[in-house]
């Protein structure tokens, strides 16, 4: 039997991320069409359409403002750059483990290697975690009014540019490019934690730093 | 000259299910109004920003309802139609059948 109860997660996107005084109307509103037989997928839509209005509609009004947080984040980022020529937070295990697969480490130093591999990869999440929250620290002071939108604009500048950079990767060296060794693919893939990890550290920085953590009133419009 | 605001396409259509619907308008009959007559899914979300955008422009009014146990505790908001937002639907259906009239393409639904 589906339950009463809306997605929990998707409710609080909208309470976190929702930058409309309207926003407990919406959700008083959504959550009595899913009790009138809505699916959990139409709450998730409508949930994620709803911040995508807030958000476009605020930046719409504070262009040149978002313009510039999102731009200030992203030089901050760009000065954390891996040591060598490669996208921004392609760790450093991932060249490791390139390394490693190029000089045929034995079978027995593989558990040595792993450990060495994530505390690398948890060395790397630490910076991006500080990094992550010292930029989302500035980009929020750009307009603490409208901290929720500038602040979502900005990591969504943050992942196009790193799917950018991965892509030109790709372009540039094929699967190497982001450590996937040929002949070794399945072994690669298991340091994709290792990989993603700072990446995600940094986000989860970026909205700690901004305070898009804690609960925060709808604070446009008014 | 004063710039006169006016209404978008689909806050012509919010505005429409407003005046249909009469005193009970909130976000849900609103909706449920407009998927019904266009015969298209609504995001609730894009209701209460054309709402917004209409009550900025002295269109509709607002008022907090009743909170209910169906709605998780949570007040619906009420809107109402403004007699300026009257008129200005008035002029645009005045200016869109002018703009209509006589239009051999459009006429016997062949278009």
């Amino acid at each position: 039997m589906r339950s009463t109860q809306p997605p929990t997660v998707a409710t609080w996107l909208l309470k976190q991320f929702g930058c409309s005084p309207q926003d407990e109307a919406v959700l008083g509103d959504l959550m009595e069409r899913y009790r009138h037989g809505r699916s959990r997928l139409w709450y998730w839509r409508q949930v994620l359409i709803a911040i995508a209005v807030d958000v476009s509609r605020v930046v719409w009004q504070d262009k040149v403002r978002t313009l510039a947080a999102g731009v200030t984040g992203c030089i901050i980022f760009a000065f954390y750059r891996s040591p060598s020529d490669r996208p921004l937070f392609q760790s450093i295990s991932l060249q490791m483990n390139f390394a490693s697969m190029q000089f045929q480490i034995p079978p027995s130093w593989w558990v040595y290697y792993g450990m060495y591999c994530f505390l690398l990869s948890f060395l790397t999440a630490i910076m991006g975690l500080i990094v992550g929250a010292f930029s989302g620290w500035i980009v929020a002071k750009f307009q603490p009014s409208h901290r929720v939108p500038i602040v979502l604009m900005f990591v969504a500048f943050l992942c196009g540019y790193w799917l950018f950079s991965l892509s030109f990767s790709i372009v540039k060296s094929g699967l190497v490019g982001v450590g996937i060794v040929p002949g070794h693919e399945i072994r690669s893939l298991l340091f994709l934690p290792f990989s993603l990890l700072p990446w995600v550290a940094s986000i989860v920085g970026i909205f700690w730093g901004s305070g898009l953590l804690e609960g925060h009133q709808a604070s446009s419009g008014t | 000259m004063t710039k006169r605001e006016q209404l978008g396409n689909f806050e012509l259509m919010v505005m429409l299910a407003l005046i249909r619907i009469g005193d009970n308008a909130y976000g849900v009959p609103i909706s449920e109004e407009l998927e019904k007559r266009t015969g298209r899914d609504v995001a609730i979300g894009s209701v209460y920003a054309a709402l917004e955008r209409l009550e900025d422009k002295g269109f509709v009014t607002s008022e907090l309802g009743e909170a209910t146990p169906e709605r998780g505790g949570r007040a619906k908001r009420y809107f109402r139609v403004t007699a300026r937002g009257l008129r200005e639907v008035r002029e645009t259906q005045r200016a869109l059948v002018k703009l209509w009239h006589g239009l051999a393409a459009l006429e016997g639904g062949k278009a």
